[in-house]
């Protein structure tokens, strides 16, 4: 009876601003692709993707939280199969190992793995964080930053996987996702505390850096170490290879100035493919030339209007699963923005972190709406976890 | 409950200051500097080609082509977005075809797939596999001078590009038209090449006038980068002598300019002219060919007559030069010396080679740059220079007895026995020495007691400074320097050397200075410039003549020397006395149509040997040209330099035919193009 009930829900608590914004993003997200002039009619495939993905993202609107509360775990252990098989199996794409290939050659469709592993394990915490809160009301435990140990070992197995495939993009979205995660469910000194840890993680490379370097450059890989010291360095210079996708990626959003390059479309930089990746990581350069400073920042602002709705939702819900969930997926985005957005223009060093909603990436996008699917359905219903 | 919605504004107020960020940076990036950005991608897609200008031609003063292009063809290469595979397969390709021409014209022994991939400058580089750095370089260098090249012993990496990936390679420059078919026919196996139509430079008189026209060669590499701002590409040749390197900037065309749109993969997407290459303006020199031509000539036959005289043979004359000028405009007509070296050597496929035998030793331009002493025909800016000083009077005799001691040496008289009572233009006439010692003396004790006499070198200089002597003359060569000027050391400024100046044994002058000198003696007084370059004219579309002309050349006066008209008068006439009985050149110019003022000198070389040299003008009365020959090695000034200026001013005024122009056969120069 009460099953049958979760899965009932109520139409007018349906954040239609939400629904509206990903709209809208289809929108950015096509201009932005077709802008790049693709060669494989990506502007096309990625509509019928968001079409597959808006109709996902709906139909997850109706399924209760609990599910993934219940399904959690085997989610856990088939996406860290998933992790270790593409270790295994996969062939290296751009030198890392992160996608399946599945279909025939002429309709290719790439997996990644830790698409699915950053959404499940956010499920998997959340769980955990659920189960530690009723706990802790019930008086069956005390709260203290060791018994969240869990919490740490449910983020670091999929973070070890992906860092060695590698991808460190990911691997430090997940952090950051971690945080956002206890940053709204355990005490703030405990947040700081992995705060205090990734700061001297980090300082502990510094030392390396300059005391063992050997050790140092074992850890960080040497490309990584150049894209870090080509971001770091003021004078851009074409002709580095390193810097040579920064520099038309700044010249494009730059030549933008406030309205929008007005030049024929072939002589745009981005529609003669002078930036790389222009349909998929490198897509806000596209919007930050043809749209100017109004697109681009009606396109942050969307984002963040995104987010709001997001955190909005897990406001008004009492659902601890909710919460936690939810801060999981704002983290996750939050830093693929910022990190995207971010390295287009410079203040960020470059990664293959793709932008939400724009990129082209057909599994991306499905997962992306799949997850805001799932906060939608934390709107619509009283969850029972 | 409260403590959720608490801890997600922390969530959320992070999140703000994150997207502030980054409008922060979008406001600076596209609001305040979007402008130069936008500026600048203008730019990136923009390309401007330059097309080099057709190269002026160069001509005589009669029309007749000295200098030329030939319409020859190259290959270029255009990285139309290959892969690494693809460039390798190229080079290897172009490898074969020419090495099959390898043996017929060295340019393409060093042609394998590493020069080849240096040309194609697409990214990569052959580089030498092995790890020891000697042997690396002579793998290198083996490769380079096409001695030894093995493919297995090298390997293909990444190499920074010298250009742009826009901008044309030339591969091979001026291709037998055997490799233009062979790589017209398979374009498949040569993606990216092209076979274009260039320009040769061509010299059709070879040798004639090596030391005026001067020959062009590829901009040194550590010149390219002067040059580029100038609008030079980087295949452009450049005169390296003569007219063609002084004259450069007036012979090389303009590049035209053209804008291409283009972008990331190289595709051109559209061209747009902006304009045209305008060649460059051709150029008439102040020479007749035929003139010219017949004066070397005259110098290989005389030196040939010298080695195998019967009587008194010189076998050690291997050399000898002339210079002819217009006293009065300074119109360079005839500037040689032989043996010279023919200006297609530079190009030709058997360049290493020829160079060895037809150049080496013969490129530098003595006529304007080597120092000889002057001998005896400095004699007359001596007699001038005691008259205008007053040291002698210009009926003043001096007896000469055969010889004089000043200071500690004994210096001698030509005669034995002496010349007697002399005037100064008797001095002249017979070349007498011991009046040129008087004058010494009697400057030195102008100058006053002791040592005060060193000072009067500089005077002395300073007169022949007016002349031309010891200074540039301003012709229009780059090469132009002072001849040989001795240390002011006092080891130099002895009493005796005063003595040894006077007689032309001092400062070493070029022969174009000594010609200056002469031509102001014959025209009274005034230091005109000699030039080459009559004047400059516009191209014409077959450039078969020179076009209208431009602007002329006009003869400048540098100056009026300071020394009185009839002393100028009185040394003139000295000079026309050495042409008349008794005199040194009585018998060199006896009876020739034209009246002819000369000197002779016959100049000590310490090593033993004599150069003979003859200085003079003609007709006297009016002259027309003032000549300068000098034999190194010769006899005496008279018996060696003399039968050459003779035939000389006979060619000029028609009592000796002008020989006719005989062209290089083009076949000469390309041999792998003969049937």
């Amino acid at each position: 009876m009460q099953e049958e009930k979760s899965f009932s829900i109520n139409w007018r608590a349906i954040d239609w601003w939400l629904i509206a914004i990903i709209f809208v993003l289809a929108v950015f997200s096509y201009l932005g692709i077709r802008g790049a002039s693709p060669l494989y009619g990506e502007d096309t495939k990625q509509l019928i993707w968001y079409g597959l993905g808006i109709a996902v993202m709906l139909g997850v609107m109706f399924i209760p939280g609990r599910v993934y509360y219940m399904l959690a775990p085997i989610l856990y252990g088939l996406s860290i199969l998933l992790l270790i098989g593409v270790l295994i199996f996969a062939e290296p794409i751009n030198g890392s190992k992160s996608w399946f290939i599945l279909g025939p050659p002429s309709f290719r469709l790439q997996f990644q793995p830790s698409e699915l592993a950053k959404l499940v394990t956010i499920f998997t915490v959340a769980r955990f964080l659920t189960d530690r809160r009723r706990r802790i009301e019930d008086g069956d435990m005390q709260e203290s930053f060791w018994g969240l140990w869990p919490v740490f070992i449910l983020f670091a197995l999929p973070m070890a996987l992906i860092v060695v495939e590698p991808d460190l993009g990911t691997t430090l979205g997940m952090a950051v996702t971690l945080l956002a995660m206890l940053t709204v469910s355990v005490r703030p000194r405990y947040t700081l505390t992995v705060v205090g840890v990734y700061a001297s993680g980090l300082l502990a490379l510094i030392f390396l850096y300059f005391f063992f370097p050997q050790l140092f450059f074992k850890i960080i890989k040497e490309y990584q170490w150049r894209r870090i010291t080509a971001f770091l360095d003021r004078s851009i210079d074409p002709s580095n290879p390193d810097q040579y996708q920064l520099y038309y990626s700044l010249q494009s959003i730059g030549s933008g100035e406030f309205w929008g390059r007005s030049v024929p479309e072939q002589e745009l930089l981005t529609f003669n493919r002078r930036v790389p990746f222009a349909q998929t990581d490198f897509v806000f350069s596209v919007i930050g030339e043809r749209f100017g400073f109004l697109g681009s920042a009606l396109l942050i602002m969307l984002y963040f209007f995104l987010l709001y709705r997001m955190i909005r939702i897990a406001m008004q819900t009492t659902s601890t699963f909710a919460h936690s969930v939810i801060a999981g997926i704002v983290g996750m985005f939050t830093f693929q923005i910022y990190e995207n957005i971010g390295m287009t223009i410079g203040i960020m060093p470059i990664t293959g972190i793709t932008l939400p909603f724009l990129s082209y990436g057909g599994s991306s996008l499905l997962i992306n709406l799949f997850a805001v699917g799932v906060v939608l359905g934390f709107s619509v219903r009283k969850e029972s976890v | 409950m409260n403590q959720v919605v608490r801890r997600f504004n922390v969530l959320f107020m992070l999140i703000f200051f994150l997207f502030a960020l980054l409008i922060l940076r979008l406001t600076v990036l596209q609001l305040v500097d979007g402008e130069l950005y936008a500026q600048a991608a203008t730019n990136i897609n923009k390309k401007v080609y330059t097309t080099p200008g057709q190269r002026g031609w160069i001509y005589d003063r009669n029309g007749v082509a000295l200098a030329k292009n030939e319409l020859v063809y190259s290959l270029s290469f255009l990285d139309e977005g290959f892969k690494k595979a693809q460039i390798e397969q190229i080079a290897i390709n172009l490898e074969k075809i020419f090495q099959v021409y390898a043996e017929k014209d060295e340019r393409y022994k060093a042609m394998n797939r590493v020069t080849i991939m240096e040309k194609l400058d697409a990214g990569y580089a052959y580089v030498p596999k092995t790890d020891d750095p000697t042997q690396r370089e002579t793998l290198i260098k083996e490769a380079k001078d096409g001695t030894r090249f093995d493919p297995a012993e090298w390997e293909l990496q990444d190499a920074p590009m010298m250009l742009y990936r826009h901008v044309p390679r030339k591969v091979a420059q001026d291709i037998p038209d055997t490799i233009m078919f062979q790589v017209q026919e398979r374009m498949q196996d040569f993606p990216g090449i092209k076979v274009v139509v260039d320009a040769r430079r061509v010299y059709p008189y070879g040798s004639l006038g090596a030391y005026i026209i001067g020959y062009t060669r590829d901009i040194p590499e550590s010149k390219v980068e002067d040059y580029l701002p100038r609008g030079y590409t980087s295949f452009d040749r450049i005169g390296m002598t003569g007219v063609e390197a002084s004259y450069e900037d007036v012979l090389h065309g303009l590049p035209g300019k053209t804008d291409v749109l283009m972008n990331n993969l190289t595709r051109r997407l559209e061209t747009r002219e902006v304009y045209p290459p305008s060649p460059g303006a051709n150029i008439v020199l102040s020479i007749d060919a035929a003139y010219q031509h017949t004066v070397e000539n005259i110098l290989r036959e005389e030196i040939k007559n010298l080695n195998t005289r019967p009587v008194n043979p010189l076998p050690n004359v291997k050399e000898a030069m002339a210079v002819v000028l217009n006293p009065y405009t300074g119109d360079v007509l005839a500037m040689a010396k032989v043996p010279g070296y023919d200006l297609n050597v530079f190009d030709a496929p058997d360049f290493s080679a020829r160079y060895q035998t037809e150049v080496a030793g013969r490129e530098q331009n003595v006529l304007v740059n080597g120092g000889y002493q002057p001998g005896s025909t400095f004699k007359m800016l001596t007699v001038m220079l005691a008259l205008q000083d007053g040291l002698m009077r210009p009926d003043e005799k001096v007896l000469s007895t055969g010889g004089v001691k000043i200071g500690d040496r004994y210096l001698k008289d030509f005669k034995a026995g002496g010349h007697g009572w002399v005037d100064g233009k008797r001095a002249l006439k017979e070349s007498v020495n011991t009046y040129m010692y008087e004058v010494a003396l009697r400057l030195a004790r102008q100058a006053g007691p002791g040592n005060a006499y060193r000072t009067q070198f500089d005077h002395v200089r300073e007169v022949a400074a007016q002349f031309g002597l010891g200074v540039l003359t301003g012709i229009d060569l780059n090469e132009e320097m002072v001849g040989y000027v001795t240390p002011d050391s006092s080891d130099f400024r002895q009493l005796g050397n005063l003595a040894q100046m006077m007689i032309g044994q001092y400062d070493g002058y070029t022969p174009m200075a000594l010609a200056q000198y002469v031509s102001t003696i014959a025209n009274g007084g005034y230091r005109v410039r000699p030039h080459l370059v009559y004047s400059v004219n516009e191209p014409e579309e077959n450039s078969r003549t020179p076009g209208p002309p431009v602007y002329f050349v006009e003869g400048e006066v540098l100056g009026r020397v300071g020394i009185d008209a009839r002393w100028i008068r009185y040394v003139q006439e000295g000079m026309r006395e050495v042409t008349q009985p008794g005199g040194t050149a009585y018998a060199v110019f006896q009876g020739m149509n034209v009246p002819v003022a000369a000197k002779t000198g016959t100049v000590q070389r310490g090593t033993g040997q004599t150069n003979g040299v003859m200085v003079g003008y003609a007709p006297y009365d009016r002259p027309e040209i003032a000549f300068v020959v000098i034999v190194p090695g010769g006899s005496g000034g008279a018996d060696s330099a003399g039968p050459i200026a003779r035939r000389i001013v006979a060619a000029y005024f028609g009592d000796e035919p002008l020989l006719p122009l005989a062209g290089v056969p083009d076949e000469a120069t390309r041999p792998e193009n003969q049937p």
